[in-house]
């Protein structure tokens, strides 16, 4: 089986891709393929990886221009001509190897903690139903994989616009829905081009953990964008005040 | 000779930015000391993350007769008399405070239908005391804990491999490693160092644990004449993933069994009534390791040498429900339908239930300025680690561990490594790049794995652990040799010569521990000694740097005292 693998060095000079032959065995993930290659054909070859059982989201890479989990992409017989990328989204550091530091950048600006409206007191537990905490709790899903992050045409086609980007929505749809939040992270997502986003819902179907980006993190908050806007609401607000 | 590219000041260094570290982290930010936290992969994804089950603290939210006195009986019983009862006292009582803390971070738990906190059974505890978040609690531990140290603005430098701790005369003053993305050598100067690097089950051929579980603590904390206690004592969970190769040693949940799961060998018979005709599945996870490796050494295993953990006569619902990352990841990485099909399993390295001796007050080792805690720490799980149990390790500890190293470095006088012994430790780093010529780190590598999957593993004799003992000298003998391609810059052949040398000293230590062991104890099961020696054995192995190689003596275990000492058969 042929493998083609992208190679280079983070200012990119001579970037290629080299073609490499693998012996196929059934039930083949991606990562085994890149560690054969690594252990018996090239050691210097840079590839990320950690738990190697999808959970900690390490190893995410384009298989044949698709961004996947290595470690949980069987090569199936079909398969047999792979091509291997970085996610292309992210500046390299060498090989399969990219730089997430400007995604963890943004997403300072989303305040993206536990911010109660009370500090609780020690030893003291929250009550909190099922139902309540169910929305945040999807959120928590998230391996910070990026996958969606690269699949997103706004960060890919309109890097100008600086958008947050799906996976910091997340995280910040992680702490806005926590039942006891007390900070409206409307005007910063608002701030972080949420608007850019055309709900093509690619990074909804990327997901591997399987959270609903789209619909459960960016719709919501592209409500709460447009209500904080709605005069009759504003007008609503300030007469219950 | 080789230099730093950059020198890092800081009060408290923590290596290690799994759940200890990062605790740690927090307790040390919160008193003040300027606190730099490393971590050997990217931020938020250390082996921590896996932790799948929950997290123990007897809340009573379930069972409302459960106390600490209770979570403690049961973990120094399960620790077959090995743990020290101050350091588990200790954890008991505190887990309560620790979860509400992580709540107070923006964990959210499972919840109870009145609203509390959700606690689960799990293997060996009285009650039901394991709070979980789904089967993702290490995730979502993680998460906030990550959250925490950068709302404090904690300087957390992900993906520096650290090699060497360095010491001004018995005190600890910094380390040195290099950065994997930038490709830099780096020099830490600290006044306290805490290590919070986890375990070494990857020494092992098939085993649970992630990339980075080397032992690296335990080799740098070795090196600088740190304590190690127990490491005979390394948990074998007995189900873990065989087939395909890929996925070998992918843990599959005790859950699996506590929801009804059976085993049977080859032949299809259920062989668990042969070795625990009482708890049969649900026997203590040693035993249950036994019976399946007894079954494939007799010949009675499937194709790929293991067993079959079938759940096929439950209920499709039921299996959706209560076991979907189960589902998912025999789906995934084995094609299997567990709803239709029976799992192919076998033993897998887990958990290293010894480490570096700590004084349970302060989490301190005996060189000055040295704090460990978490896995790479001793003295709570003992012979055997209680499902649950690690977790809440890691929050009461990992405070303590931030709140003494940062009082502790508060006090002292600067750090001032020495530049020659820098010199030296950042040279063992770049010897392997600059050589012609030398053996390959991953032949190494696979060596001590295979030597120690078969001579250190779930059954143990004289003649075994002697042959393995040799092959890991071989193998020490070649380690200086060793050949690395390429440059610094994200270099992972040049990770596995360091993971190497780490993984030398844990398993040579943990092989030595266990032949001296005579007996067998919890994990520890010696087929020439097949019993447990209460009169001889309540002893502690611990081992430290010698002139030729490993000195190794015993400590009495401490004995018991006060509630405890009346609740415990001694």
């Amino acid at each position: 089986m042929k493998v083609r693998v992208y190679r280079s060095d983070a200012r990119q000079r001579d970037a290629k891709l080299i073609a490499y032959d693998v012996p196929y065995t059934k039930g083949m993930r991606v990562l085994t393929a890149l560690e054969f290659i690594q252990e018996h054909l090239d050691p210097t070859l840079s590839f990320r990886w950690n738990c190697g059982a999808g959970q900690c989201g390490s190893c995410a890479a384009e298989v044949n221009g698709k961004p996947v989990l290595t470690c949980k992409t069987e090569i199936r017989e079909g398969m047999q001509d792979l091509s291997v990328f970085p996610l292309k989204v992210f500046p390299p550091v060498k090989d399969l190897v990219v730089d997430f530091a400007p995604a963890q950048k943004k997403l300072k600006d989303l305040r993206a903690h536990f911010t109660p409206a009370r500090e609780k007191k020690p030893g003291e537990f929250y009550r909190l139903q099922e139902w309540q905490v169910q929305a945040a709790q999807e959120m928590r899903k998230c391996i910070d994989c990026f996958i969606c992050y690269d699949v997103c045409h706004v960060l890919r086609d309109a890097p100008h616009l600086n958008f947050v980007g799906p996976r910091n929505l997340v995280k910040a749809a992680a702490q806005e829905f926590h039942p006891l939040n007390a900070v409206n992270r409307a005007p910063l997502v608002e701030q972080g081009g949420l608007s850019a986003c055309n709900v093509t819902r690619c990074c909804t179907e990327s997901c591997p953990q399987g959270i609903q980006i789209t619909q459960n993190a960016i719709i919501p908050f592209k409500e709460r964008v447009i209500s904080s806007k709605d005069p009759f609401e504003k007008l609503l607000k300030k007469v219950l005040k | 000779m080789a230099q730093p590219a950059e020198t890092i000041e800081s009060d408290v260094l923590i290596v290690g930015a799994g759940g200890a570290g990062l605790r740690a982290a927090i307790a040390s930010l919160d008193a003040g000391a300027n606190t730099v936290i490393l971590g050997k992969t990217l931020a938020g994804k250390a082996h921590t993350v896996m932790a799948e089950g929950g997290i123990n603290a007897a809340l009573g939210n379930l069972d409302p007769q459960d106390s600490w006195l209770v979570h403690a009986k049961d973990t120094m019983e399960e620790g077959i008399n090995l743990s020290d009862w101050r350091i588990v006292e200790k954890m008991c009582r505190e887990a309560p405070q620790a979860i509400s803390e992580l709540e107070s971070y923006g964990a959210i738990f499972d919840r109870t239908p009145d609203g509390k906190i959700m606690q689960r059974p799990f293997g060996a505890h009285t009650y039901r005391r394991t709070c979980h978040i789904g089967d993702m609690t290490g995730l979502e531990m993680m998460h906030v804990l990550v959250e925490q140290v950068q709302k404090r603005n904690g300087r957390l430098i992900d993906e520096v491999y650290l090699t060497d701790l360095l010491v001004d005369g018995n005190r600890c003053v910094g380390a040195v490693g290099y950065d994997l993305k930038k490709g830099k050598l780096l020099q830490f100067n600290a006044r306290a160092v805490i290590l919070a690097t986890g375990g070494y089950a990857r020494a092992y051929k098939r085993n649970s644990n992630a990339w980075e579980n080397t032992g690296d603590g335990i080799a740098m904390a070795y090196h600088v004449g740190a304590i190690l206690m127990d490491l005979e004592m390394l948990q074998f969970h007995p189900t873990g993933m065989i087939w395909p190769p890929s996925a070998s040693g992918i843990l599959v949940t005790e859950s699996v069994r506590g929801e009804g799961g059976l085993l049977f060998n080859a032949k299809g018979e259920r062989f668990m009534p042969k070795y625990d005709a009482k708890r049969l599945e649900l026997s203590a996870r040693d035993v249950v390791a036994r019976a399946i490796y007894n079954e494939i050494l007799a010949g009675r295993g499937t194709e790929h040498g293991g067993v079959w953990l079938d759940v096929t006569h439950l209920p499709a619902e039921k299996i959706l429900k209560k076991l979907p990352r189960m589902h998912k990841q025999f789906l995934e990485y084995a094609g299997v339908d567990i709803t239709k099909e029976k799992m192919e399993v076998a033993p897998t390295a887990h958990y290293a239930m010894g480490g570096i001796k700590v004084d349970p007050a302060t989490n301190r080792s005996n060189v000055l300025g040295l704090f460990a805690v978490g896995e790479v720490s001793a003295g709570v799980h003992g012979g055997n680690r209680l499902g649950g149990n690690s977790l809440t390790e890691l929050l009461v500890f990992g405070k303590q561990a931030g709140q003494a190293a940062a009082a502790y470095a508060l006090q002292q006088s600067p750090a001032k490594p020495d530049a020659k012994q820098v010199e030296e430790k950042l040279a063992q780093i770049t010897a392997p790049l600059e050589r012609r010529e030398g053996v390959k780190p991953a032949e190494l590598r696979d060596r001590i794995r295979e030597a120690m999957w078969k001579g250190v593993g779930v059954k143990r004799t004289e003649t075994g652990l002697k042959q393995a003992i040799a092959e890991l000298e071989a193998v020490k003998a070649l380690a200086p040799s060793m050949k690395v391609s390429g440059s610094l810059v994200y270099n992972q052949d040049l990770n596995t010569a360091m993971d190497v040398r780490n993984m030398l000293v844990a398993a040579e230590a943990t092989a030595r521990a266990a032949l001296y062991r005579e007996e067998s104890r919890g994990a520890h099961y010696r087929e020439d000694f097949p019993e447990t020696n209460d009169g001889v054995w309540r002893v502690n192995i611990v081992m430290s740097k010698g002139f030729k190689g490993f000195n190794l003596s015993v400590y009495p275990v401490p004995r018991p005292e006060g509630e405890l000492a009346k609740a415990i058969k001694w």
